[in-house]
């Protein structure tokens, strides 16, 4: 391979932008088994160290909660009243069926960009 | 910015995306529970927004699947009702230009069918058909483009009673002032040559430099440089911003020169699209088409419709209305190929 070749970073960005945005329900979902507030969700997320873009992550989650996948309680028995973000038996389902697609998909991939 | 002024700014955010009023009384319970937290972990207001997203990009991600139902039917309805009556005028009284106008029905009936109703958007079309339609009547592009200016008083971003009161009443006063002085120099009541005439059309701008400065003020014009607006109590931006303010001034001077010159008031004022063009450039180097195609539209549409002959056609407006076609057609190439 030419060594020399300008790659254009857009390229880059944009395969990793796919990438975050076809894994962001799985990561919300795989956090929330167990459940947790906005805020605390927002850290947990930038500790995994996955880049993910967090400004539209409470859009997603009235999403999810809105398609059923999550339930938000108010806890009124802290200090101050917080939404706690829950997974509903449906979230679940599709967790453990998103897990097992992303696994396999990760182990075909895999093969696939070791073969050479 | 302080944890209630944050609020506000998304509270606005989410009533100008027509957001549901449940989901706006949850969203604002939600961040302000957030940014409690937040506070208490030491971060400041500003770093939360940087990870959590600015009011506008919250309230439009929220908009996508919370908007009000409120008379969408009458929305569908309008280009319809805007198509047959473009028809009728254009058919009957031959009246294509300014008849497109009604075409401007489609967005003020979105306007008012969403609660609250937006003035401010209103106010655009409304002095927009008021310039075409007094402008094409009587041909007097200039003064009635002023009438523009009458938009900025309506943007208040900043509390200040007393300097909005006086930005209100000085702005319709320059504004009045303006035709007032136009009129009297046009019908040459003050005699002398032509060019001295022409000399006195250009002196009653004067009038309008503390308008620009209230419209900076108040937000309705906001200049934006290397991402940070420019703010006149920011001495830092001032120098850049005068610099912008030059490119606007050799703009109008370029359509005062065409129009005291040739007389080319309409359509001379389409050089004026120049400036939302060169900012759209400024923001990306390569911007997408559909962001240029309503002023590529525009001109086409004008530029054909008044200089092109049709062959059995009274004007070329009967015709040129389609180039308004190319702002949905630009849109839905977008989605499908990405340009």
């Amino acid at each position: 391979m030419n060594k020399d070749i300008n790659l254009n970073p857009e390229f880059i960005e944009g395969f990793e932008k796919e990438l975050r945005r076809g894994s962001l329900v799985l990561v919300v979902l795989s956090m929330l088994v167990k459940p947790t507030h906005g805020y605390e969700l927002l850290t947990f997320i930038e500790k995994a160290k996955i880049n993910m873009d967090t400004d539209t992550l409470y859009p997603l989650l009235r999403r999810l909660e809105s398609q059923g996948l999550l339930e938000g309680k108010w806890n009124v028995t802290s200090n101050r009243p917080r939404k706690v973000y829950g997974l509903t038996a449906m979230g679940s389902s599709l967790l453990t069926a998103m897990k097992k697609i992303w696994q396999q998909y990760g182990k075909n991939i895999e093969r696939i960009i070791d073969h050479d | 910015m302080t944890k209630q002024s944050f609020l506000n700014a998304l509270r606005e955010a989410l009533e100008d995306e027509n957001v549901q009023d449940k989901v706006i009384e949850e969203t604002i319970q939600e961040y302000g529970s957030m940014i409690d937290d937040a506070l208490e972990g030491g971060e400041t207001v500003e770093s939360f927004i940087k990870r959590m997203g600015s009011p506008k990009k919250v309230a439009k991600a929220l908009a996508g699947e919370n908007r009000t139902q409120t008379s969408n039917r009458l929305t569908a309805l309008s280009p319809f009702v805007a198509t047959i009556l473009f028809f009728l005028v254009g058919v009957f009284y031959q009246a294509w230009h300014p008849g497109w106008l009604f075409y401007l029905l489609i967005p003020v009936t979105g306007i008012l069918t969403k609660k609250p109703i937006q003035w401010k958007g209103l106010m655009v079309f409304v002095i927009l058909t008021v310039f075409i339609l007094g402008a094409n009547s009587t041909n007097f592009w200039n003064p009635l483009w002023s009438l523009f200016l009458l938009l900025i008083p309506q943007w208040k971003s900043r509390k200040n009673q007393l300097i909005n009161r006086i930005g209100f009443i000085y702005t319709y006063l320059a504004v009045a002032l303006y035709h007032l002085a136009i009129f009297y120099y046009s019908f040459s009541f003050l005699g002398g040559s032509s060019e001295l005439r022409n000399f006195y059309l250009t002196l009653p701008l004067i009038l309008f430099i503390p308008t620009i400065f209230y419209a900076l003020w108040n937000g309705s014009v906001q200049v934006k440089l290397d991402g940070v607006n420019v703010d006149l109590e920011n001495p830092m931006t001032i120098r850049r911003f005068f610099i912008h303010l030059g490119f606007i001034a050799i703009v109008t001077l370029v359509y005062l020169a065409m129009g005291v010159t040739w007389g080319i008031w309409h359509p001379g004022w389409l050089i004026f699209f120049l400036i939302p063009i060169i900012y759209i450039f400024r923001a990306n180097k390569r911007p997408s088409l559909t962001s240029l195609m309503p002023f590529i539209a525009t001109t086409l549409f004008i530029l054909v419709g008044e200089y092109v002959s049709i062959p059995g056609q009274d004007t070329a407006y009967t015709l040129s209305w389609l180039f308004f076609f190319l702002i949905p057609i630009s849109g839905i190439l977008k989605k499908k190929v990405g340009i």
